[in-house]
Parts: C-alpha cells; structure tokens; sequence
C-alpha cells in the first residue's frame, strides 16, 4: 500500500481537516490575531496530522507487507495467519480475525479431504489385495481343467488383472502421498518382468519382444518402472499391425552425456504396429483421450497413457513419444541424470 | 516325491492349488482349519509350506516366525500384497521365498522348484518324469528311452517336460510360449516352431519317433 494509495483513501476526512482548519484560521483573523500566530498555530495542527498520518501509514504498511510476503513465502498460503502476528489496529484485528477463521475452517476442510482420501486410497489398495484371491483361484481353475473355452476366460481374466492393477496404480499415482521409492535398478531385470507380466497378452496377440542392450542403471520404483513398461507393451499389443496379425516390439536403453562424467539414460520401446494418427499424437497422454485408434481397435478406456505419464512424472522421469500411422510407434523413457561415481 | 502343505483359507484356491502340485509331480497336503496353525504345519512335517500371509484370524507373519524358531522346513510365502516392504518383511521372518498374488501357475512352480532345490540339493524337485517308456531327467537335462539317452537344450527341456505333465492332453502353442516366457525367454512362434522340430529330431535319435504329435490349429500332444 503506496502513501498515496492511503491519502486518497482517506480524502474525506482529510478534506474535512483542511475545511476546519481553514475555517479555524479564518475564525482567528477575525477575531484579530496576527497573521504569522494563525500561521504558526496552522502549521503546527498540519504537521501534527501529517506525522500522525505518516505514523499510522507505516504501522500498517508493515502488517499488510507481513500479509504479502508470507503469502508469497508459503506454498500453502491459507496458513498466512501462522506466520503474521495480530496487528495492534481495529481494522485489521477485524481482518487478521476473519482471515484467521476463514483459514482454520480451510485447513480443517483440507485434513478432512486428506484423511477421506487417504481412507479410500487405502480401501482401494484393500479391495485389490482381496479380489487377487479370487483371480488367482479362477486362474488355476482354467489351469487345471484346459480346454479352448477355459482359455477365452483365461483371456479375460488377463483384462480383468489388466483393469485392477491400472485401479491400484491410478490410486497410487494421484495420491498426495509419496509412497514409491526410488532406488537403483536394472534395465533389463525391469523390463524382464514387465515381459512375463504381459506374457500372456503378447503372445495371444503374437508380438514378440526383441531386447537389445538393457544391462544400464537408472533410478526408479522398480514396480512402478515395470507398471509403466507394461501398459505400452499392452499397447503394442492392442495396436499391432493388421496386415500379417503378428508384430514385434523392439527394447533398447541408451546412454548420453551431458555433461562432465553426467549421464542421461533413455529407454526406447518401439513397436511396429498401426501407429497414431498425427492429429492424435499431441494428447494421447491426456486422461481419457482414447482418440481414433481406441475406437477402431481395441477397447479404449485413455488411462493407460495418462497412468504413465503420471507416475513418470512422480519418478522425475520424462517420458515422450513418437509415432507414424503404419510404420509404428516409439515410447522412450528418459531417466535422471546419474553422475558417474568415482 | 516331495510333500507339499498348502496353508491357505480360500477354499477353492486351496484346492486347485493342491490340484497343480499334484500334477506336477508333487504330493500336496492343506490346511483345513487355522487354530494353531504352526503347530499343525510342524505336525504335518511336510518337505515345503506353501503359506498366505493373510489367513483368517491368524497372523501370518507370526505363524511363518514361530514354525521358523522351530524348524528349517522351506517356506515360500504367498501373498496379495506387493510391496518393497512386505517382501522385506517376510524374508526377514525366515521365509525362504515370496511370490505376490495372483501368481501365474508356472511362475509359483519355478519358485516351488527352486527352493527345494536349494534346500535339498539338485535333483530334489520332482526330477524325473517318466511316460511311454521315455524318461526326462529335469535336473541334468537329459532324456532317456531305452538304455540311450540324449542332452536337452533347456527350451527343449522345458517345453518337453510340460507336454509329459500334460500327458493325453493338448497343450496350446500359447501355453508352452507362456511356459518359456515365465523364464525369461521370450521366443516368439517361429522359434518354437525350431525348438520344437530339434526336440524332435533329439528324441528321433534315441529311438523315440512320433513322441511329440501336433494337432493343427491346437497345440501339442504327447499321449
């Protein structure tokens, strides 16, 4: 709040000074009084309002700039009212006070919405520990009674395995906690799981992976990383090639430097199936864009891509994607600097 | 043959579990109720406990520790929960193994597989199976008919001992991808395809001809 600001605020009050003090000095000089003693009597009654006025300004300037600063300091601004203490004028006790409240009653709607949230995610973590029992009995049923018809269940039990994991990681993904943890991890031994994961679905669907040098270090949540690598390997899956109805998935890791003894590592997953339009390439990250390949092909629900793209992000690992309609498309990963280790 | 105790609540798991052990080559035994529970698996004194972690008013984690602190008996430990912690948490407890839920068949088998082996030396798990006069030594990669006998290759390995396991009944290209991929080795159709004919042509020179018959459009057969 400039000086001026404050002035013009109070023009009223400040004018109505002015009247009565020329007012006062006209009553003086009618009265008799020499000019230079209505002068000095003037004077010293402005000076006196001035530096009352400048006082006043300054005491609450400082609160306001309090105000503002530590709502530019906090990441949580509704706790302004922690950081700034009460001011020692009406106006702004009544504002300090209001603010106050209104920031309590937030912070309790937000513990709130924390702890319901966190309740759910951990009804959702429950409720998919629990229905993996019963997959996994269905699965050994079909196991042990083989036929054609127990293995379209088979088939679906995959989708339905598919859906619940997509369930746990999106609940994971969109938490407000942090919950993964970053470690130093293989490639190949990552990408190996993720293989036997998807195992059945690349095979019904007659993509066959072809690995190429993976023996490379990143940091990452390994089940994460391999949640990730799954979904675009079931993509690859879903999106094969239609001319000879089988494709092939290419995995490789590469190394560049950045820098002095710093490293990026990339992983690139490149398949060869129908590829994207380029009309579609810019949001297949988005949450829910299925675009025109989820409807021609395959049953689309738009969240695997955005699955990946979330929890990379929550990694810090980038992720982008290229791709061209017939030839096929790239998914690469692109890992945290390392810095060699002497 | 080894003894297997599935300690396990869901019924129906339970069973088709000891259903897979039984046909492949191992005498499994279950849990029924679930009062005392390490005492009844010390009781049973079975060669590997297949065991949930997660059984109805029982912690399982104290059932692992307390049969642990009384015997060496191999554990592998089944859970729905897979997290870094757990499978910490559960090697800590003296588990000897961890396979999250729900587990493919072939991946709970390998596991099974390995760790009687580590605990009972090569040769432990169910080695050898023998159907139509034909022998599959898994343990040394050999087949044998006859007083011959010829080294697998371990693809060749693991596709023929699948087709004796399943013996009389069709085994799916898919099944025997999915059997090689659960261990890392990712071939693709026409690969098995070779694979396949060179088990053939193997098998062919120990005398054993039309072992291995194809069913067009379904898969393989040993009868």
């Amino acid at each position: 709040m400039g000086f001026g600001t404050y002035v013009a605020d109070r023009l009223v009050p400040l004018a109505a000074g002015a009247v009565a003090l020329a007012f006062s000095a006209l009553v003086m000089s009618v009265y008799g009084l020499e000019p230079a003693a209505v002068g000095f009597v003037c004077a010293v009654l402005a000076l006196a309002s001035v530096a009352a006025l400048v006082l006043d300004w300054l005491h609450r300037r400082s609160f306001y700039r309090r105000i503002a600063d530590a709502l530019d300091a906090l990441d949580e601004p509704y706790l302004v009212t922690e950081l700034v203490d009460r001011p020692g004028f009406p106006e702004g006790e009544l504002f300090f006070d209001a603010l106050d409240r209104e920031s309590k009653a937030m912070r309790d709607r937000i513990a709130a919405a924390r702890r319901s949230r966190r309740e759910y995610r951990e009804y959702v973590e429950t409720w998919v520990h629990e229905i993996k029992t019963p997959i996994a009995a269905a699965r050994l049923v079909v196991r042990n009674n083989p036929s054609p018809a127990m293995d379209s269940v088979d088939a679906e039990l995959d989708e339905i395995e598919g859906y619940v994991e997509q369930a746990l990681y999106y609940s994971r993904g969109t938490s407000l906690d942090r919950d993964f943890q970053i470690r130093e991890v293989v490639l190949g031994d990552v990408v190996r799981d993720a293989l036997r994961h998807k195992a059945r679905t690349l095979i019904g669907a007659r993509v066959a992976p072809v690995l190429g040098e993976l023996s490379l270090t990143v940091h990452a949540d390994p089940k994460w990383l391999s949640f990730v690598i799954g979904q675009v390997l079931v993509n690859a899956a879903k999106y094969r090639s239609e001319k000879d109805g089988r494709g092939s998935v290419r995995i490789w890791a590469e190394r560049h430097e950045t820098g002095m003894d710093a490293w990026a590592t990339r992983l690139v997953i490149a398949d060869d199936g129908v590829g994207i339009p380029a009309s579609d390439v810019g949001r297949v990250f988005d949450k829910g864009f299925t675009g025109e390949n989820g409807r021609r092909f395959a049953r689309s629900t738009g969240m695997g891509l955005y699955l990946v793209r979330e929890l990379c992000r929550k990694m810090g690992v980038e992720v982008w994607l290229e791709s061209e309609e017939g030839v096929g498309t790239t998914v690469c990963l692109g890992f945290p600097d390392m810095v060699e280790r002497a | 043959m080894r003894r297997l105790l599935v300690v396990e609540d869901d019924e129906r798991l339970r069973d088709e579990l000891c259903v897979l052990l039984e046909r492949n080559g191992y005498e499994a035994e279950a849990l029924t109720s679930f009062e005392d529970t390490a005492a009844q698996i010390l009781d049973a004194g079975p060669d590997l406990v297949l065991l949930d972690l997660n059984l109805p008013g029982v912690d399982g984690q104290y059932v692992c520790r307390e049969v642990r602190r009384r015997s060496s008996v191999p554990i592998v430990v089944v859970t729905s929960r897979d997290n870094d912690m757990d499978e910490l948490l559960t090697l800590s407890l003296g588990a000897d193994d961890f396979v999250p839920k729900p587990y493919n068949d072939q991946v709970l088998l390998a596991h099974v597989a390995t760790v009687l082996k580590r605990s009972y030396g090569e040769g432990a798990a169910a080695a050898e199976i023998t159907h139509g006069g034909v022998t599959l030594d898994t343990a040394r990669c050999r087949v044998s008919h006859r007083g011959s006998s010829a080294e697998l290759t371990k693809n060749e390995l693991r596709i023929l001992a699948l087709l004796m396991r399943n013996a009389g009944s069709v085994v799916s290209r898919q099944r025997i991808q999915e059997e090689l991929w659960a261990s890392d080795e990712f071939v693709d159709d026409n690969t098995l395809t070779v694979n396949v004919s060179h088990l053939r042509a193997t098998l062919a020179r120990i005398g054993v001809e039309d072992f291995v018959r194809t069913r067009r459009g379904m898969g393989y057969l040993v009868e």
